[in-house]
């Protein structure tokens, strides 16, 4: 196959600039790894726990994320393993502010089930699943602008139940005593961070969930809120959209629930549908909840009335439970557009490569064809021996 | 195109190839010794920040008639995400109960010599104080009386607690020290057997304190929409400390930034209230 050199020029360039893009993201990788703290991470492979330091803010306080294995992803330990099997793992514990020392606490937690968030128990609640870690220093001092590496085991029991699990691994700084002479009321603020860890146990995963009659808490927009509590063994992050009709059962319009929540197993979440409708009456809803490959349906008698005036609207607003939408995601976005980009590009390439070959002939298919072009000219008539001369010259009009 | 052209472009191609090999190279150098996160780069936390590390409520009003109310806010509550991987993150908090100071503590006892210094802060746990919801008031006493005695120092007492069902605990003392709780009771040496120490305990219950979440703000910026600020709501539970409640869920890709809140606090206060400072922990948790 032969390439013209407009498009070998083409294929370079686009690998230039592909090239050009990979050596910055590689650049960029590279400051990574060598930044003030994970370079002298990455020197260390011992279990001693050294101090590093960082840059820090007079501001700053500690901070702590997970060193994560091949194949993790985001900023939480996702550990998959089989009951009676041991994981270890590390986190980073940081001091980043510039001038106080801390002493950080080290503890592993449950998670609570009925939140709706993510919401770490108190470090003095009973441990379930927060009783298989074990961290072989709680306690931890911090120079200022310092980190540190801490290991973290965490046992999986023989009897452990299969399929999903929350764990916190939360590090905050020791209190200090809390001065008593003040006569009012004195409240100490700790604050602590953790890092999430999902845990999936091999065994059979059962994926159930129940839906509470829903009930409505709000107008203009219409709030139809729910409870979704999950009866399985695997976390859930529930959707719920609602289908209205008429009375006489024509359908009017969709809506789709705002938060969607993980719920834990045995945890339940409330769930909300917004609806926004102006012309009164009374219309049905249908609620259906799809989690995983499994749906339910409720159903909800929704009684729609005239809308507020303008200068009532500011009132009703703030009554209302405060309900904003979730933004598509922007990134996901971009991906997709540079996806379809790329696409273009290779597809154009294809393109223009096949094009090419079809114009592409063998020298013997070339020779044939001139043969045959010469073949089929017409014989050209023999020239005159005696070529008449030239016209002569105009002459000059005196 | 001329050659020279095509020479230079061939040899950036290469470069950008060999660049591209080695720098595979380099990740799953890193990925295969397991110490490196490349995922999330060194500047990349999550962080919380509060002013200062106390809080002053304001002062009770409750009196012998009346129940009242003892405010103040957390302000600015600043979360600061800079991770970029648009994950998830939630702000939640605990409270214990606001119980009256070990400091304050009024104690009494049937010893000529024996003393006692009170440290720590009641938890608020058994026994209850203060009035019951019929008008009668429980005395929020305990009654210690000493069982044993090494060298005059107790080191077994009973322990009488006010409770309904009346019960009476027996425990050890160590190092002449003995926690009640929350209470840190240390003896001096001079106790003799079946001398009585009373201590006179109250508190304000976080199943009265409330929480508002309020006035979320981005101070870089940073978009707030889709972060879901929650509804006000009082601490729950029965141990020491409170069951979590939410404040500031950020879902999947929002929360990227930095951001304040304030969190109002309101505890409801009993009648007649023993007099002395009260105090309480509230954690903040960001995960």
């Amino acid at each position: 196959m032969k390439l013209n050199k407009r498009y070998i020029f083409f294929i370079l360039l686009l690998l230039a600039i592909l090239g050009g893009g990979i050596i910055v993201s590689n650049l960029n990788i590279a400051a990574d790894i060598f930044s003030a703290d994970t370079l002298k991470i990455a020197r260390k492979k011992t279990n001693e726990i050294k101090q590093n330091s960082v840059v820090g803010s007079e501001t700053g306080g500690l901070v702590a994320k997970p060193i994560l294995k091949p194949g993790d992803t985001g900023s939480w330990f996702k550990i998959k393993a089989d009951p009676g099997t041991i994981w270890n793992g590390e986190i980073i514990v940081i001091n980043q502010n510039s001038i106080e020392s801390f002493t950080a606490l080290i503890y592993a937690v449950d998670v609570e089930a009925t939140s709706g968030g993510f919401a770490p128990k108190s470090s003095d609640a009973n441990k379930i699943e927060a009783k298989w870690v074990t961290i072989d220093t709680p306690e931890l001092e911090l120079s200022p602008a310092s980190s540190k590496i801490v290991p973290i085991k965490i046992e999986f029991p023989e009897n452990a139940t299969p399929g999903e699990h929350a764990i916190a691994i939360m590090v905050e700084p020791k209190p200090v005593a809390t001065d008593a002479s003040g006569g009012a009321p004195v409240v100490t603020i700790q604050t602590r961070v953790g890092i999430r860890t999902y845990i999936t146990l091999s065994g059979e995963v059962v994926i159930a969930a129940e839906m509470a009659e829903p009930v409505l808490s709000g107008e203009h927009p219409y709030v139809i809120r729910t409870r979704i509590t999950n009866k399985g063994n695997s976390i859930i992050k529930p959707n719920v959209i609602a289908t209205f009709f008429d009375q006489s059962g024509a359908k009017i319009d969709t809506a789709q629930s705002a938060n969607i929540y993980e719920i834990f197993p045995g945890g339940g979440a409330d769930v909300d549908v917004s609806w926004d409708y102006d012309k009164p009456g009374t219309y049905k809803a249908k609620l259906l909840i799809s989690f995983a490959d499994k749906n339910e349906e409720r159903e909800l008698t929704i009684n729609v009335t005239e809308k507020p005036k303008e200068e009532d609207k500011t009132r009703a607003v703030a009554a209302a439970p405060i309900i904003v939408q979730n933004q598509s995601s922007v990134p996901v976005v971009a991906l997709i557009v540079g996806a379809f980009v790329v696409i273009i590009l290779i597809g154009l390439i294809i393109f223009l490569l096949l094009r090419q070959r079809k114009k592409d002939i063998t020298p013997d298919q070339l020779q044939q064809l001139l043969k045959q072009y010469a073949a089929q000219q017409p014989v050209p008539p023999a020239p005159p021996s005696n070529p008449s001369p030239p016209p002569p010259p105009p002459q000059q009009k005196p | 195109m001329n050659t020279k052209k095509l020479k230079v472009l061939t040899l950036v191609a290469a470069i950008a190839v060999m660049s591209n090999i080695f720098g595979i190279q380099s990740v799953f150098a890193v990925d295969a010794s397991q110490t490196v996160n490349t995922a999330v780069s060194a500047g990349s936390t999550l962080s919380i920040t509060v002013p200062g590390g106390t809080l002053n409520l304001s002062g009770v009003t409750a009196s012998a008639t009346a129940t009242g109310a003892s405010t103040g806010t957390i302000t600015p509550i600043t979360v600061t995400n800079d991770i970029g991987t648009g994950a998830t993150w939630t702000v939640s908090s605990t409270s214990t109960n606001l119980g009256l100071s070990g400091t304050n503590v009024i104690q009494s006892d049937t010893s000529t010599t024996g003393t006692s210094s009170l440290t720590g802060d009641y938890d608020g746990l058994n026994p209850q104080s203060g009035f019951t919801s019929t008008g009668t008031k429980i005395a929020g006493q305990f009654a210690i009386t000493v069982n044993t005695i090494s060298l005059g120092i107790p080191t077994q007492v009973n322990i009488a607690k006010p409770d309904p069902a009346g019960n009476l605990t027996n425990q050890s003392v160590t190092a002449g020290a003995i926690t009640i709780n929350g209470i840190i009771v240390t003896f001096n040496n001079l106790w003799a057997v079946g001398e009585i120490l009373y201590i006179n305990v109250d508190h304000f219950p976080y199943t009265a304190f409330t929480a508002t979440p309020a006035t979320l703000a981005s101070t870089n910026g940073a978009s707030i929409v889709g972060m879901n600020l929650q509804g006000a709501g009082a601490y729950s539970g029965a141990g020491v400390t409170s069951s979590s409640r939410n404040d500031l869920i950020a879902p999947t890709n929002t929360g990227m930034g930095v951001f304040t809140f304030n969190l109002g606090l309101s505890q409801v206060t009993h009648k007649f209230p023993l007099v002395g400072t009260y105090i309480s922990t509230i954690t903040l948790t960001l995960i």
